[in-house]
């Protein structure tokens, strides 16, 4: 009875389902069909339910269950759906992807329609199947996609994804547009995907393992073929352009793709473009750079950027490269200098051959401690802003790249063969560019040289303490040597603003101070001007005093006491007096030290011819006390001078040479050697004759300071580094009361600004603290703090 | 389709009743129908060559003249209403009270409101054979056994042992 119901109604919707899901005829569906079916399908169901009704299946554990009828009518429709699909055949001259891009279409129509005339099924009888746990049981929709999955999808999946794949690989090389086939069997493969739990979530199992695999796997292939050929073919500049292109193109695939693809075509297509020819790729920087082709640069960072961990070692290789082109820059400028410095000396050979009255002044002979300071400076600026500008054209000013160019600038600008001859030398990149800085604010108007590049070389030095200590050496002679304009001073001003801006306040104390100083001199030597006037025995003092008071701390070891002996002369007595007096009354408490080893005394002689001007004569204090008992003698005896001045016999001759050469005092016996021997005997000449009414006798005076400046700025740079050493191991000593030594060597390496210590500096400035007792040994390599 | 359509749904009788298309398509039997009969904008098959001011027949095999009266002037009454998906069947809205409307147009002989659920459920109505249940439920809430046979006409078919085992297994289910 049942059954035959089931047969007769089946029998009866079998055909219009027949052309709901596609005849072949191509038939319509008609309202009429559409509720018949419908009303067959509720009919059977609500007929047969009416008759089984109450069959409550007591299954023992008190859960009782209804069954509801539809579930034969349900096989019958699986089984149909198979033999349905099964008899779909590719038409003549139609390729397989056309067969079955024409019948999924046709059937996922059929299948939404024939899912709503079948509802009632759907409604009651598959919803409480699936209610009850049976997920094997899907609504008429998904039964039929599931279908279409198992009979024409699976079955058929090598010989689709082949023809798919032959025309995305089609697309590629001959650069044909898509097809709308191809991308709705794309859309086929995302719609199979069922959760089995719940229907309307979306899956894409189907989608990921039958089609995105294999494309990302022959996507992998097509592109390692091509690259590889394209690369040994093109080379590498068109190569980057080739795989922007393709980069571009394959995403632009992406819109026929399910977006889950999205990142593993990125990935994939970055390996097999980038990463696997990123060796390749990097090689040619250098060549690149060398010809200057900051496009093709720019392009290659564009591509390599698209895989992060290429760009680390592009970034050591720019890096390299500018520290190469730095150090070779200086080499070939020291090479150059030292050709030239040797043609010089030749010529001025030759010249002082062929001048008869030789040894007037002897050639001096340049040696490579003479660097011209700008030229290096330049030198080392010119690579600098040259990939600056590399940086920023063909890296977008990055800031990775900034950082490399700023690390290899740092490396060649603090050693290079000129800066650090040998490899344990000193960096003389400091002193030099202190003298550049140096040279160019003497220059009335530097235009070649700037501020700019004082600093841009700057930021880079190591040694910023020495920097400051030769800086200060310089400017000390500028303040003492030259009378300074209200527009030097301005200028002058402007650095230490950058000095302090660019490092510390602290920085540019003494620099600051030094300029006080200068400044405060100038105060107290119109000062003393005015009381000295006031005074009713004024002619006894000398008015004309230009007093420099220097704050030691500022000025040491650049400005030291006279050690020598001396006995000032008396006519100067009074006014050195008075000074003090005045000094003393406005800061009590201070110690003024008389430096007259660099005092200078301006003086009138009255040596010239009769009726011409008198001559004025710039003599160094000790000059100047050797002149003074000529006043009253015409000769004097060294030993007698020597008895006046009280100078030791060093000085004495040093000071006296310039007078004897420049004919003032007639030595007698002649000869160096003899200027100390008691008995020679010194007369002043009656009349002078220059040819310049100004004369100064100071400059050509061998100072011992002259000769050993550079020993003793280093010296100090020394003294200076061990004293900041000293009080950082204090400082982190402090805190941590004990301390392993190399913990402590690598906290004071990281601390340590303004240079580079060694590590034997370190343990050197240990050591001397463990002997001032601010520390003490611990047993296995350690420190502790004595407080 | 710049004039809507006239739908015409002919009842097992032959009774022909025009209505709008929002009417009709408070059965989601007919919604669905027309959604999958009448072409869509942009939609491959136009098997449609009829007219468009054609009225689309709608047969509705199941369903005589009288009754539909009823569900039509059901449907006409919540024309321009949405109900709520109820997707979820939860149990506040098995609860709820039968809409007032709802009562007063069930308020007929048992016969007629038999006939109203089961056209409901065939044609997809959901709002309406909720309310068509509830007011069987309210006819059965708070009777014995004896008072139920009675209101639906039932024999009682159940030997007394039954009887008792049925009441056993049901005693969850009293009222306490």
């Amino acid at each position: 009875m049942v059954n035959s119901l089931l047969d007769r109604t089946w029998s009866e919707i079998e055909p219009a389902i027949y052309i709901i899901l596609g005849d072949d005829k191509g038939s319509s569906l008609d309202s009429m069909m559409y509720t018949q079916t419908y009303t067959k399908v509720y009919d059977y169901c609500t007929a047969t339910s009416s008759r089984v009704q109450t069959l409550v299946i007591n299954d023992g554990d008190g859960t009782g269950s209804v069954r509801l009828v539809g579930g034969e009518l349900y096989v019958r429709l699986q089984n149909y759906l198979k033999f349905y699909l099964e008899h779909l055949n590719v038409k003549e001259g139609e390729t397989f992807l056309d067969f079955y891009i024409r019948t999924w279409q046709r059937f996922l129509i059929g299948s939404t329609r024939l899912n709503d005339v079948l509802d009632y099924i759907n409604r009651y009888w598959v919803t409480k199947e699936r209610a009850d746990g049976h997920r094997e049981i899907y609504d008429i929709l998904s039964l039929c996609l599931l279908s279409w999955r198992d009979y024409k999808f699976h079955s058929n999946l090598n010989i689709l994804m082949d023809e798919i794949m032959e025309q995305i690989n089609n697309q590629r090389i001959n650069k044909v547009t898509s097809t709308s086939n191809l991308s709705l069997a794309i859309k086929s493969f995302v719609l199979l995907g069922f959760d089995v739990n719940d229907l309307k979530k979306q899956n894409l199992s189907v989608y990921i393992n039958d089609f995105e695999k294999k494309f990302l796997t022959e996507t992998y292939n097509f592109y390692t073929a091509e690259s590889n050929e394209f690369i040994k073919k093109h080379g590498v500049v068109n190569y980057l352009i080739k795989a922007e292109e393709r980069i571009e193109e394959e995403i632009k695939r992406l819109e026929e793709l399910n977006d889950h693809t999205r990142r593993p075509l990125n990935d994939c297509l970055n390996e097999v473009l980038i990463t696997n020819h990123a060796d390749t790729i990097r090689a040619e920087l250098t060549p690149l750079l060398d010809q200057r082709r900051y496009l093709d640069i720019r392009r290659m960072h564009q591509l390599l950027k698209r895989v992060p961990m290429t760009i680390d070692p592009l970034l050591q290789h720019f890096q390299e490269y500018i520290k190469d082109q730095g150090l070779k820059a200086i080499k070939e400028l020291k090479e150059q200098m030292e050709s030239d410095a040797a043609a010089a000396a030749a010529a001025a050979a030759a010249a002082a051959a062929s001048a008869t009255n030789a040894g007037e002044k002897k050639p001096t002979k340049k040696t490579s401690n003479d660097i011209d300071a700008k030229l290096y400076i330049k030198t080392l600026l010119s690579v600098y802003y040259k990939f600056q500008d590399v940086v920023k054209q063909s890296f977008d000013s990055n800031e990775a790249f900034v950082k490399a160019l700023d690390s290899a600038c740092q490396s060649f600008i603090n050693s290079n063969a000129i800066a650090t001859p040998t490899a344990r030398s000193k960096s003389r990149t400091p002193d030099l560019l202190a003298k550049y800085s140096d040279e160019m604010l003497k220059k009335k108007d530097a235009e070649d040289m700037s501020v700019d590049e004082l600093m841009a070389i700057f930021k880079f030095i190591d040694e910023k303490e020495g920097f400051e200590i030769w800086y200060r050496r310089f400017l000390s002679k500028r303040l003492l040597n030259s009378n300074m304009s209200p527009e030097d001073e301005e200028r002058e001003e402007f650095i230490i603003q950058k000095l302090k801006t660019a490092n510390t306040l602290e920085y540019t104390t003494k620099i600051t101070a030094m300029f006080n100083d200068i400044r405060s001199s100038r105060d107290l030597g119109s000062l003393y001007k005015d009381v000295v006037l006031k005074e009713e025995d004024s002619k006894q003092f000398i008015s004309d005093l230009e007093p420099k008071v220097l704050d030691s701390t500022a000025w040491e070891s650049i400005i030291r006491g006279s050690p020598e002996s001396f006995i000032l002369p008396s006519n100067l007595v009074k006014s050195q007096e008075k000074f003090s007096k005045l000094y003393q009354e406005k800061f009590s408490g201070r110690q003024l030290n008389w430096v007259w080893n660099r005092s200078k005394v301006d003086l009138k002689a009255n040596l010239s011819k009769p009726g011409k001007p008198p001559f004025s004569f710039i003599v160094t204090m000790f000059q100047y006390s050797i002149l003074v008992p000529f006043n009253d003698n015409d000769s004097l005896t060294c030993s007698k001078l020597l008895e006046i001045t009280a100078l030791p016999s060093d000085s004495f001759k040093a000071n006296m040479i310039p007078l004897v050469k420049n004919k003032l005092l007639i030595q007698k016996p002649t000869g160096e050697e003899n200027i100390t021997s008691p008995q020679t005997t010194f007369t002043i000449v009656k009349e002078y004759t220059s040819k310049k009414i100004k004369v100064n006798f100071s400059t050509t005076v061998k100072t011992t300071d002259t000769k050993s400046e550079e020993k003793e700025t280093n010296e100090e740079i020394e003294r200076k580094h061990h004293e900041i050493l000293k009080a950082c191991i204090v400082r982190v000593m402090k805190a941590r009361k004990t301390y392993k030594h190399e913990q402590l060597t690598s906290e004071v390496f990281r601390i340590t600004e303004r240079f580079k210590p060694s590590v034997v500096d370190i343990k050197k400035a240990i050591e001397v603290l463990i002997d001032e007792q601010y520390l003490a040994r611990t047993d296995g390599n350690g420190y502790e703090y004595l407080s | 389709m710049a004039v809507e359509r006239k739908i015409v749904i002919i009842t097992s009788d032959g009774e022909r009743f025009e209505v709008e298309r929002k009417v009709a398509e408070k059965s989601i039997l007919i919604k669905n129908m027309l959604k999958n009969l009448l072409p869509v904008e942009g939609e491959e098959d136009d098997d449609y060559d009829e007219d468009d001011d054609e009225p689309i027949e709608v047969p509705t095999q199941n369903v005589r003249s009288a009754v539909m009266k009823n569900i039509l002037h059901w449907c006409e009454h919540y024309k321009d209403h949405t109900f709520p998906d109820d997707e979820q069947d939860d149990d506040s809205k098995k609860s709820a009270p039968i809409d007032a409307w709802d009562k007063n147009f069930l308020n007929v002989d048992q016969e007629m409101l038999y006939e109203i659920i089961l056209a409901s459920n065939y044609l997809n109505i959901k709002p309406l054979l909720n309310s068509g249940c509830k007011v069987v439920a309210e006819m059965i809430r708070g009777k014995s056994p004896e008072e139920i046979r009675k209101t639906f006409n039932i024999v009682n078919d159940f030997t007394p042992e039954e009887e008792v085992a049925i009441r056993r297994e049901n005693e969850w289910a009293e009222d306490r």
